[in-house]
């Protein structure tokens, strides 16, 4: 079920990826190297660092954290995946070691990336219009910032059950039902996550074509 | 003359009969189905011998009593019957993919270990493959062989046998020896008379009806107890002479006996032919044998390996005719199974396991044996004797710790189901002929006879310990099989693993410890939850120092150049054992993996609410100035 579910939503997801790219005239290859070219700029400026200019200090951290977060993100999504889709079973060998090795790292740099980024990505009247007469949000009228906001949002709400799930696991708590049900909560709100990624590359990368910047 | 017309007549007749006889053979009888009374039956019955002849004990030349005649002929359908698991060894329509135990041929004095199956398990060998007879294979094997099949069946005889099937008699399915629960039924007798080849008084030999001497095995082909012409040809003050007397006190008026059986067999008669006794390898310990945890909680071996009238017996995996629930398996009773419509557990009481903290991946990867049967793990290998084949439980056997067959236990190996499950296994040790690339044994008599004298092996200075011989024995003893023309393609020796073949004067070696060892599934004894694999967490198994992934397994051949050779246990799992020692060594940092998810999370929660509060604060106050604003 999951591997079906999976498979349909990636593709989906991609294919709308790239033709949403196509409309922007931007090709994968060029958010590949917009990736790291920014990672062999941010390299360049690492005497920023021992500058005395706190938020150009902070601001370099910004960025090395968003993108080594994405480095370890699109890791674990591979040593994740690449299992359940393509061979049907279970995470288990060689990847799982992969995956087990680089999660701690992802979590530690995901925490601190959410802690730099939730200032600038808390909303504002410049992303939200309010109707003023039923009190409900007015989707219409969310802009890409806004958009970019709220996957923020619920990249930092699914990344909770994500890790609690299968931290859980790891302790003598629950029985075989109950592992399998953390197993679903962990598989399927990290599928949410990846999408939640595919969406947030498209969206930042229709925001500006040069290297890959967060909003701040 | 025969005309046509009457031949028809003859034909059809004999077809009729044949028919007729034949379903009539496959008719349940009186006693094949119960009404459903939970009584145990009384079987007060008078005794046949083999000719359907009813036992007067008063008769001085009274015949042991036939089970065939007395137990069948008109309660239960002994054709059924002697379909069942325990007595069908030489139909090769059943499943023979299972390795099970098998019979092992063991003889020191010529090197032979030989795993040997009716069944013709994969990696097993029939005794015909080596020529054993039914007859040799009964006086070597018969004391735990329950009668029926290879003993009945004529057209499995060895012609050379013919006249001691005629003195023995046929080894006809023995009731008594599951269903009695009599205190005076002596399987040792039972198994003592099989040995002297008294296979028609074994089983009224052992029962409390007669007293019964004599050894049928030292009489002349031409013996004949009705004759006295050959009787009076034996020197009858021998105490060889069979030689049966009633107890006319078993006996009432009528003849008849009081049968102490039941359907439900005691555990202890399934021990007679199933008890194991597990061995420290370094001889100075000597571990009790514990016994299972469903016996302790009074069940019987029958409440899960059951059967019908058919005596098909549930072998608590998932065979042809079963499913997960009506096989019997661990899950049938301890996990609900929705595939199988099982929605109810417990069968038995038997407890729901938590499993808590156990990641799925366990149960599909493991079977649930693995954990919860045999002894505990340990870094060296136990031997394990079982009484088929170090015969337990008759009288004289070798209680030695070290007696041969070499059994090791608890190896924890792939399945054909691709579950890991704890094996027992034994090295084949053989002199083979390599024709045509397959690989048979030499008929064991022929190896007897020509390689044992070559080899001057001396059964008594090498025991407890596997004999091993030089390079340059071996290479002689395939030099000069060369010279018989048995062999016809090219002869081998078969060792710990290896196959052995003369070139250029040299030994040459092909290794496939896999392939040329034999193992077999053992389930029992089983240990309750708390003495289980893991209760001590995951490092009873993913760590450095665990016997489940490190440990190496002694491979014992029968050369002196191999000895020592050992064999990862990884090799059996079909696991990388640098992996796997990669895999252990993670967990050494799993607390700290836990600490630091853990502590991400919880970031990550502090920040989320802050910020959600902040939300709501914010929409509030914009709420109430909009407000505001308006009122004004």
């Amino acid at each position: 079920m999951f591997r079906i579910l999976s498979v349909i939503l990636i593709v989906i997801s991609f294919i709308w990826l790239l033709v949403f790219l196509s409309k922007q005239k931007i090709s994968l290859n060029k958010i590949y190297d917009n990736y790291f070219l920014s990672f062999k700029n941010l390299f360049k400026e690492i005497k920023l660092l021992s500058s005395k200019d706190f938020p150009s200090k902070i601001n370099w951290l910004k960025k090395f954290f968003y993108l080594a977060t994405i480095f370890f993100f699109i890791l674990m999504m591979l040593s994740a995946f690449i299992n359940v889709i393509f061979i049907g079973d279970d995470l288990t060998g060689l990847l799982l070691l992969i995956h087990v090795t680089i999660a701690p790292l992802f979590s530690i740099f995901l925490a601190v990336t959410i802690i730099l980024y939730a200032h600038s990505n808390s909303f504002n009247k410049n992303d939200i219009s309010l109707d003023q007469k039923s009190l409900k949000i007015n989707r219409s009228k969310l802009n890409s910032n806004g958009y970019l906001k709220l996957i923020f949002w619920l990249i930092v709400f699914f990344s909770l059950p994500t890790m609690i799930s299968i931290i859980l696991s790891m302790f003598p708590i629950f029985g075989t039902e109950g592992q399998e049900f953390l197993l679903n909560i962990h598989r399927y709100s990290t599928l949410i996550i990846l999408l939640l990624f595919i969406f947030h590359i498209a969206l930042v990368s229709s925001k500006s074509n040069k290297p890959v910047t967060v909003s701040k | 003359m025969i005309t046509n017309k009457s031949s028809k007549y003859i034909l059809t007749l004999l077809l009729f009969s044949v028919s007729f006889s034949y379903i009539i053979s496959q008719e349940y009888k009186v006693g094949d189905k119960g009404d459903g009374s939970k009584f145990n039956h009384i079987h007060l019955l008078k005794l046949y011998d083999y000719n359907g002849n009813t036992i007067d004990p008063a008769d001085p030349f009274a015949q042991p009593f036939s089970t065939r005649k007395t137990c069948a002929t008109e309660c239960h359908s002994y054709e059924k019957i002697s379909k069942g698991f325990h007595f069908n060894f030489h139909d090769t329509t059943l499943e023979s993919s299972t390795q099970t135990e098998p019979w092992i041929y063991t003889d020191p004095t010529t090197l032979s270990v030989i795993p040997l199956s009716y069944r013709k398990n994969k990696g097993s060998f029939s005794p015909d493959d080596v020529k054993l007879s039914p007859m040799d294979f009964l006086f070597r094997f018969g004391p735990y062989y329950a009668g029926g099949d290879i003993s009945e069946e004529d057209s499995l005889q060895y012609p050379e046998n013919y006249f001691r099937w005629m003195v023995s008699g046929k080894l006809e399915i023995n009731c008594l020896l599951c269903h009695s629960k009599s205190p005076n039924y002596d399987r040792a007798e039972y198994a003592a008379n099989i040995r002297k080849k008294n296979f028609k008084w074994a089983a009224t030999a052992s029962s409390k009806f007669a007293e019964f001497k004599g050894n049928a095995s030292r009489m002349p082909d031409n013996y004949d107890p009705y004759n006295f012409t050959t009787i009076q040809s034996i020197d009858q003050r021998a105490p060889i002479v069979p030689n049966l007397k009633y107890k006319k006190t078993e006996f009432d008026s009528e003849n008849k006996v009081y049968f102490n059986i039941t359907k439900k067999i005691p555990n202890e008669n399934c021990y007679y032919c199933h008890s194991t006794k597990i061995v420290s390898p370094n001889k100075s310990i000597r571990l009790e044998n514990e016994e299972d945890v469903h016996i302790k909680a009074g069940l019987l071996c029958v409440d899960c390996h059951s059967n019908e009238i058919d005596h098909n017996m549930n072998k608590g995996r998932l065979t042809k005719g079963f499913n997960t629930a009506s096989a019997k398996t661990c899950e049938s009773c301890h996990i609900k199974n929705e595939e199988d419509n099982n929605q109810l557990t417990g069968k038995f009481g038997a407890p729901v396991p938590e499993h808590a903290g156990i990641p799925p991946v366990h149960f599909e990867k493991l079977a649930c044996t693995v954990c919860h049967s045999g002894n505990l793990l340990s870094k060296e290998t136990n031997f394990v004797k079982t009484s088929r084949n170090h015969f337990l439980g008759m009288h004289g056997t070798n209680k030695a710790p070290d007696v041969f067959p070499h059994i090791q236990t608890n190896i924890l190996s792939e399945s054909s189901s691709e579950k890991i499950e704890p094996r027992n296994l034994i090295w084949p040790s053989f002199w083979a002929d390599n024709y045509e690339n397959k690989i048979s044994p030499l008929p064991v008599k022929f190896v007897e006879k020509t390689i044992r004298p070559m080899l001057g092996l001396d059964s008594l200075t090498n025991f407890g310990k596997w004999p091993s011989v030089s390079d340059s024995l071996v290479i002689f003893v395939l030099d000069s099989l060369k010279n018989f023309k048995i062999v016809k393609g090219i002869p081998v020796f078969v060792s710990g693993g290896k196959i052995f073949t003369v070139k250029n004067k040299r030994l040459k070696s092909a290794n496939n410890p896999l392939e040329l060892s034999y193992s077999w599934k053992k389930a029992h004894n089983v240990r309750p939850a708390s003495q289980a694999l893991g209760v001590n967490g995951c490092t009873d198994c993913h760590s450095l120092s665990s016997p489940f992934f490190n440990g190496n397994i002694n491979i014992e051949s029968s050369l002196i150049s191999q000895s020592g050779i050992t064999i990862s246990k990884n090799e059996f799992q079909d696991n990388s054992k640098l992996y796997q020692s990669f895999f252990s060594f993670t967990f050494f940092f799993r607390p700290w993996l836990k600490f630091i998810i853990i502590l991400s999370a919880f970031i990550i929660f502090i920040v989320f609410t802050g910020y959600i509060f902040q939300g709501f604060k914010s929409i509030s106050h914009s709420v109430f100035i909009n407000k505001s604003k308006k009122e004004n």
